[in-house]
């Protein structure tokens, strides 16, 4: 108990740990604060854009529900569709700011309004903006790589060595001793960062939040247990600073990176494009083309709207309607496509997890935090099941001649998102454990370093 | 033995020591292999992705070409396609490039936003930074120098070898003169191989003409930005109180400018100055527009004063008795109220980014790599300006391209049969299709004064740091 103690001075007096731990706090904690406003400020635009629709809805309800023409309704009124924020949207942006998670939606042709690009500041992009994850992911294992690596190194660089390693039958037990205490150190640091995710965010103490807590320990202990291996090799305080940045940086920023460009090389350059463009084409020839038998090809396919009256002379809403959704009909196959190749790319990446435990870790706070590609598409998917919804309700208008009343405003669908709840969290620790044991193995070959005191 | 004898002989002797070292015979061909394969990588992308896009663009012109005989308020509703088509370095800086929609629809009443990233997929996992040559050199070198540069003069102090040296008469401003020539070389090496294989790839592919200037400037800049880490290195290799130290030192610095300010500025920026998310944006324009005027409405008092003012300008008392078509009337006029509140509001959404630009500006002032990051994207076209560029001049292409057919509707189609009428196709296939002019160079570095000034400062007052310290004025021995 004395030497911990003693330990703990030693460590407790040196500036540069100090000032390191403290420096990762904040920035935590500033990431933590920034982090979930970006998911308030969203909510607070969520909140105008219902006001905005409120009001309109209230100006056509001034005007009374017999003057409307339910066709005019469908035409301009935008319906909004939000992918709600998960708990931990804050805390782990993930791909969020990649799409639009807030559409306006209308019961125009769907595939259109699906694919427009969020506002941002567009030089932000290309750098990112903070969040815990990124604290915890890239900045944490430089952190225990400053604590941790030389260790040893310094000790025989200072001379020291010796005469610490007289005053133990066992030196290694002191070196581990030191492992230990900053591992613990971090955790400590790391679990008043979690208590403030719990007082900022809505996060609530459960499965989830000691999932997180089990998780970042993890990934703690992978960096911990590489920089053992590291003065293990027992060399120079440059040699172990460069192999620990050198492997960090191959893990955090060129395996990504070269994993884009792999997933980049597996898809056809824009060819989505089509979806819009076929579509439109699709749509606007339908004006010049006879519009009583392409509504009779719609009734064909849709036998439940098919006892409607004939086309009159003029513009009639159900016709226009049916071509717009067929329109969508039309790109469904390219839709599929798309849909396809982006689960396809997700399942690439998750084989190849095991590749670096950064990629592993960011997978599944995405995943858990609601923000990754699965979710998205999922809400693509829902709102496609939307728009057949409000279909369903202004059809009957449309195609039946029913007669819209005060009532039928607040029959209008609603649109409430369903976060998918696969969990990747199985296979993600299995591959980490390969990665683990793959470490493990490294450190055991230089087993005779770490129970001997041979150092 | 002359001055320049002695740096001479010191860069002779530091290059001797690089090419024994194992360090920069591992990094460098490693590092040269990562960079070419990665820029090999984005300039076949890019070579397909410009066909496709000129595929897509085709495709749309010959549709608008063959249009059949329209309703000119038809043609305006079927609009049209603009396309962003990548500069033709972004192989090596792909600066906003992958993270920006590039297809842009055309079409009446309405502005819309870039749809479709040059890939789908997501690009959320690099988190030090878009993988590019550009990211190499910027983020990577700078390492490569400090592993081989750190102990450059705390190794010679520790071991003893500087006192001896300076007794010999070398003074310290030599010393680092020579070093400094000798990392520069082996900088320039580097560069200097990734260059001639980019070149090789542009002489190889039809794609569009490079503009050497731009390509050029790259080099310099990469250069200077170099130059400016090795300065930076020697200066904490003096002073430090080790090796070590000096090691230490240099990786903090390179973590605090390169992964941590960058970030820092935007989310700082982002929390002083939001910006709306696309919905709100739009809700807001909508209720906006509906305020100035809404041309569906009949008792809109916007459009019935404006329906008393075209009457008067005619001298007739009903829009039957116009000369003109009154509908393409309202929708010139209403097109215009859109396109103005759309500006105006576009136009304060860019001030925001602005003012977020403004804070990283402020920022980049301590940090070479957002200077040089900055300036790199710049000249090679691939810049957040580039972007908003692009849809600027699409939005004017836009405005232009619907009130002409606005007009067409006013002088060409008679109201009475406004609705059956159909123009003959002649009249918009002379129609200009929308064509990016390319930004000249001046064009990509305005307002960049002041970071060009703040780069120079940066790489003169270190290189001037060499030649003014000495023994004499304390430097530790």
């Amino acid at each position: 108990m004395q030497s911990w103690k003693m330990e703990f001075r030693l460590l407790w007096r040196s500036r540069m740990s100090r000032m390191f731990l403290l420096a990762y706090l904040i920035l935590a904690l500033l990431a933590l604060y920034w982090g979930q406003q970006r998911v308030d400020r969203e909510q607070t635009f969520h909140a105008q854009v219902v006001e905005q629709t409120q009001q309109v809805l209230a100006s056509y309800q001034a005007e009374g529900a017999e003057a409307l023409d339910p066709g005019y309704l469908g035409y301009y009124l935008f319906m909004p569709v939000w992918q709600t924020p998960e708990v931990w949207a804050g805390v782990i942006h993930g791909e969020r700011h990649e799409h639009p998670v807030q559409l306006r939606i209308r019961l125009l042709g769907l595939q259109g309004q699906l694919h427009a690009s969020e506002i941002h500041n567009i030089s932000a992009l290309a750098y990112g903006h903070l969040d815990l994850a990124f604290v915890w992911l890239f900045v944490m294992p430089l952190l225990i790589g400053a604590l941790s690596v030389n260790l040893l190194a310094e000790e025989k660089m200072r001379g020291r060595w010796p005469i610490i390693a007289a005053q133990s039958s066992n030196a290694v037990v002191i070196l581990w001793r030191r492992l230990l205490l900053r591992f613990g150190m971090l955790a400590i640091v790391n679990s008043v960062v979690l208590l403030a995710v719990l007082l900022i965010t809505p996060v609530s103490f459960g499965i989830s939040w000691l999932l997180v807590a089990m998780l970042v320990l993890l990934y703690q202990l992978f960096w911990m247990v590489l920089a053992g291996w590291i003065i293990s090799l027992k060399r120079q305080m440059a040699f172990n600073t460069l192999l620990y940045l050198c492997i960090w940086l191959i893990l955090s920023f060129v395996i990504p990176g070269v994993g884009y460009l792999l997933q980049a090389q597996q898809q056809q350059a824009a060819e989505h494009i089509g979806m819009m463009t076929e579509q439109r084409q699709y749509m606007h020839d339908r004006w010049d083309s006879d519009r009583q038998a392409d509504l009779d090809n719609y009734l064909q396919r849709f036998p439940e709207w098919a006892d409607t009256a004939p086309l009159g002379e003029g513009f009639d809403w159900k016709w226009y309607f049916a071509m717009q959704h067929m329109s969508d009909l039309m790109v469904e196959d390219r839709v599929e496509d798309y849909r396809q190749q982006r689960l396809k790319a997700l399942q690439l990446q998750q084989a190849f997890l095991w590749s670096s435990p950064v990629l592993n870790l960011q997978t599944l706070l995405n995943r858990m935090a609601g923000n990754d590609t699965l979710a998205h598409q999922a809400f693509l998917d829902q709102v496609i099941a939307y728009h057949d919804e409000l279909r369903d309700f202004y059809y009957p208008f449309l195609f039946h001649d029913a007669s819209f009343s005060e009532a039928d405003f607040a029959r209008i669908p609603a649109f409430v998102y369903q976060a998918p709840k696969q969990s990747f969290l199985l296979m993600g620790l299995m591959q980490f454990a390969l990665g683990f044991v793959l470490l493990l193995g490294l450190l055991l070959s230089r087993r005779k370093h770490w129970l001997e005191s041979d150092l | 033995m002359t001055d320049t004898k002695m740096i001479a002989g010191v860069f002779r002797h530091e290059l001797q020591k690089q090419a024994r070292s194992r360090t920069l015979r591992l990094l460098g061909p490693l590092l040269l292999l990562l960079t070419l394969l990665v820029a090999a990588a984005h300039w076949q992308q890019q070579r397909d992705f410009t066909e496709m896009q000129a595929h897509w663009q085709a495709e749309n012109d010959a549709a608008w070409q063959a249009q059949p005989d329209r309703h000119p308020h038809r043609v305006a509703h079927y609009g049209t396609m603009a396309f962003r088509t990548l500069s033709a370095l972004n192989f090596l800086d792909a600066g906003v490039n992958p993270f920006v929609g590039n297809a842009l629809f055309l079409e009446a009443h309405r502005q819309n936003s870039s749809h479709f990233r040059q890939y789908m997929h997501s690009t959320a996992y690099m988190g030090l930074g878009y993988l590019s040559a550009a990211t190499i050199i910027l983020v990577l070198w700078p390492l490569v120098l400090v592993t081989i540069a750190f102990a450059s003069i705390s190794q010679e102090r520790e071991r003893g070898t500087l006192r001896l040296l300076l007794s010999m008469g070398v003074s310290l401003r030599q010393l680092w003169l020579g070093k400094a020539a000798a990392y520069l070389l082996i900088s320039l090496l580097f560069l200097l191989m990734i260059f001639a294989i980019a070149l090789l790839f542009m002489a190889s592919g039809a794609s569009a003409a490079v503009d050497m200037t731009r390509l050029f400037g790259l080099f310099v800049l990469y250069l200077g930005y170099s130059l400016i880490w090795i300065m930076l290195i020697l200066t904490l290799s003096q002073y430090a109180a080790s090796s070590y130290q000096a090691l230490l030192q240099a990786v903090l610095l390179w973590a605090v400018l390169v992964v941590m300010l960058p970030k820092l500025s935007f989310s700082l920026g982002a929390h002083w100055y939001p910006m709306p998310d696309r919905a709100s944006f739009e809700a807001q324009l909508e209720q906006l527009i509906a305020e100035v005027g809404d041309s569906h409405n009949p008792d809109d008092p916007h459009f019935s004063a404006f329906r008393q003012s075209v009457l008067d300008e005619y001298g007739v008392s009903s829009v039957e008795d116009l000369p003109v078509n009154w509908r393409g009337l309202v929708m010139t006029e209403g097109e215009r109220i859109t396109s103005e509140v759309f500006t105006e509001q576009y136009q304060q959404l860019l001030q925001q980014a602005e003012r977020q630009n403004r804070l990283f500006r402020g920022f980049a002032l301590l940090s070479p790599y957002m200077l040089t990051a900055e300036l790199s994207s710049r000249l090679a076209a691939s810049d957040a300006a580039s972007f908003y560029y692009f849809e600027v001049q699409a939005e004017s292409y836009r405005y232009e391209l619907i009130q002409q057919l606005n007009q067409l509707h006013t002088y060409e189609v008679d109201l009475a049969h406004d609705r059956q009428t159909r123009l003959s196709q002649d009249f918009w296939q002379n129609f200009e299709m929308f064509e990016l002019p390319e930004q000249s160079l001046g064009q990509s570095l305005q307002q960049g004064t002041a970071l060009i000034v703040t780069w120079l400062v940066w790489l003169l007052l270190l290189s001037g740091l060499g030649g003014r310290y000495n023994q004499s004025r304390g430097a530790r021995v």
